[in-house]
């Protein structure tokens, strides 16, 4: 139920970030075409790309944990039996969700102090950046679910007896 | 402790975690932390105080996966990767290697040459060699058995053409060293043209040899009439001009290299678009593809940058530059020893992983050995990419393996990459000899 409820915010989120990359998309493009034909490129067209890029890498991190797709060697793991290569995944979860709590925990921090202050950057539009610090928090903090839902189904599937290839849905 | 033997059991502990499976950002990542929380709060002389490297972790942890993130030159990153895959599902690259085959069809070993070509440009828009192997394993290799090339050469060419995609540009690995090391992405990007195009060029000119020496090896394929090639030109001259027009933007200063990476995506759109090769299924995967390897490749970015925090607080590099300087060997000596350990990593670990890994260290060395970073990235990318053929391991092998299932054994597959992995040497040894050959073009800039 709660693998299910992740798993459709986690698509949502790379919708976002579609939607996202597409903006920067046209952002720089009319700002190029601007400058070279009109002499007036969009203002902080530079600033606006570097407060999106952060939606861009971050929200789609628990979907990209989902697919597996995050980079890991195989080499090794791939000469294991299947049960022991679920042990290995687990464990690299694990690892991962230390990581990304702590993370989570930091940046957290980092978003609370920028929305207490209003901090904006300091371009010709004064844009705000705590929606970018923001974005960056609940990307991460996303992924820390994800990771904490495939630690339990990992953990589940090896009490099972469980191997890679079946998998386990606890949760 | 001192602390390079910190950083040093740090750079043990990340290869420890990756060859148990753990993605090479949370390695990167966890270890740096903790890297980061011991050698700040491990003052040489006085007890450790847990609470001061805490706290200088989480306040690193706290600021940079924005700050650093948060950069105009990263924007280029997603750009091109955007295109890449725009033009992959537009079947743009399909076209390519379709052009190339008609083009070189009366030539001696011109399907395996036309794999050359398909290769290279599948994986400059793809930015894996992996999954260029994979691809095209499933597109050439088929082809030329049908035509009766030799199992060796027809899996052996698309194994190691793969790997020039990461030397011309765009390249995502060049991008990223760019800002690693502070040096220009533009320049970088530049620098890869002659090179990789000299490593296709080497490539060709083996299959041509051997092809004619030995004409069982590569049958020459029925020659295709001139309409037929000038129409296969049909749905690949836009992609040409797109290229050109990108670099050329860059190379002229007429635009960064982000924004020329925007234009490009924003091209390939148009170009898809207008010869009605994108619908809302391909349009929707070359975003979904784009965007899960945006973060797949942000994460790994993000973990490095906190382990080059730690490794850069050890002060390892300075220690290892000075150690490097004091032995009584010739530059030339070191980064042959560099070269070897790239090499040996790159057998069993993916280049962007070692790149960001070892950068820290190696840089700095590079640097007090008084070789330029631009020339070295290319010597470094072209390192990389030959540890990914090179025997026992050379994981682009084992995944071409994967694609061609039993049509071709494993040793037949690494039997055919050694002639490859013989011109790689011999492209290797012109560029260090010659480094006019990567940095004439960016330099003239």
């Amino acid at each position: 139920m709660l693998d299910r409820f992740a798993a459709a915010i986690d698509k949502l989120l790379v919708v976002v970030a579609s939607a996202t990359i597409l903006l920067m998309l046209c952002i720089t493009t009319i700002s190029v075409i601007g400058r070279y034909l009109f002499k007036t490129p969009i203002p902080d067209d530079v600033v606006m790309n570097e407060l999106l890029i952060v939606v861009l890498v971050f929200l789609p991190f628990a979907y990209v944990q989902r697919m597996k797709q995050h980079v890991f060697v195989t080499l090794f793991s791939d000469r294991m039996s299947p049960r022991n290569q679920l042990i290995c995944e687990t464990f690299g979860n694990v690892v991962g969700l230390v990581f990304f709590a702590l993370l989570s925990h930091a940046t957290f921090l980092d978003y609370s102090e920028a929305y207490a202050v209003l901090a904006y950057n300091e371009g010709l539009l004064k844009l705000p950046e705590y929606p970018s610090r923001f974005a960056v928090f609940f990307g991460i903090a996303m992924m820390t679910v994800r990771l904490a839902i495939d630690v339990i189904n990992g953990v589940h599937g090896i009490i099972k007896g469980n191997d890679i290839n079946s998998g386990s849905e606890a949760i | 402790m001192d602390p390079v033997t910190v950083s040093f059991i740090g750079l043990g502990l990340v290869l420890l975690l990756i060859f148990l499976r753990v993605p090479i950002a949370f390695a990167l990542g966890s270890v740096g932390f903790a890297g980061l929380i011991v050698v700040i709060g491990w003052r040489p002389g006085s007890a450790f105080d847990f609470d001061r490297g805490w706290n200088a972790a989480i306040s690193f942890a706290a600021f940079e996966p924005f700050s650093f993130i948060s950069s105009f030159a990263f924007v280029a990153v997603p750009m091109f990767l955007m295109m890449g895959y725009v033009l992959f599902h537009a079947g743009f690259t399909r076209d390519l290697y379709h052009t190339a085959r008609v083009w070189l069809s009366g030539v001696t070993g011109g399907l395996a040459i036309a794999s050359v070509v398909g290769c290279a440009m599948f994986a400059a828009v793809s930015g894996s060699s992996l999954a260029t192997a994979a691809a095209m394993g499933k597109l050439a290799v088929p082809e030329m058995l049908r035509y009766k090339y030799d199992k060796g050469l027809a899996t052996g060419v698309v194994a190691a053409s793969g790997t020039l995609g990461s030397l011309i540009p765009p390249s995502i690995l060049m991008i990223l060293y760019g800002i690693f090391t502070e040096q220009s992405v533009g320049k970088l990007l530049i620098a890869g043209i002659i090179p990789g195009l000299l490593s296709a060029l080497i490539y060709m000119g083996m299959i041509w040899v051997r092809g004619t020496l030995n004409p069982a090896l590569a049958p020459k394929p029925e020659a295709v009439d001139w309409g037929e090639r000038f129409r296969s030109l049909k749905g690949t001259w836009s992609i040409i001009l797109l290229f050109t027009l990108v670099m050329g933007g860059i190379y002229g200063g007429v635009v960064t290299p982000t924004e020329a990476a925007a234009v490009g995506a924003a091209g390939a759109w148009a170009i898809g678009a207008l010869a009605r090769r994108l619908d809302k299924a391909t349009a929707k995967e070359a975003m979904r593809e784009t965007v899960t390897q945006v973060a797949s490749v942000f994460a790994v970015v993000l973990g490095a940058k906190i382990f080059v925090a730690f490794i850069g607080l050890t002060g390892v590099a300075s220690t290892l530059s000075l150690w490097a300087l004091s032995l009584d060997v010739p530059p030339f000596v070191v980064l042959l020893a560099l070269s070897l350990v790239y090499i040996i990593l790159g057998t069993f670990m993916d280049p962007l992983g070692i790149m960001l890994l070892t950068l820290p260290v190696v840089t700095p060395i590079i640097e007090q050995l008084g070789y330029d970073l631009i020339w070295f990235g290319v010597i470094m990318i072209k390192l990389l990419e030959i540890g990914l053929i090179t025997p026992p391991v050379g994981l682009n092998v084992y995944v071409l393996k994967g694609v061609v299932g039993d049509a071709v054994r494993l040793e037949t597959i690494f039997k055919g990459i050694s002639w490859f992995l013989l011109m790689d040497i011999l492209t290797l040894f012109l560029l260090i000899a010659f480094p006019a050959i990567s940095l004439w073009l960016p330099y003239s800039l």
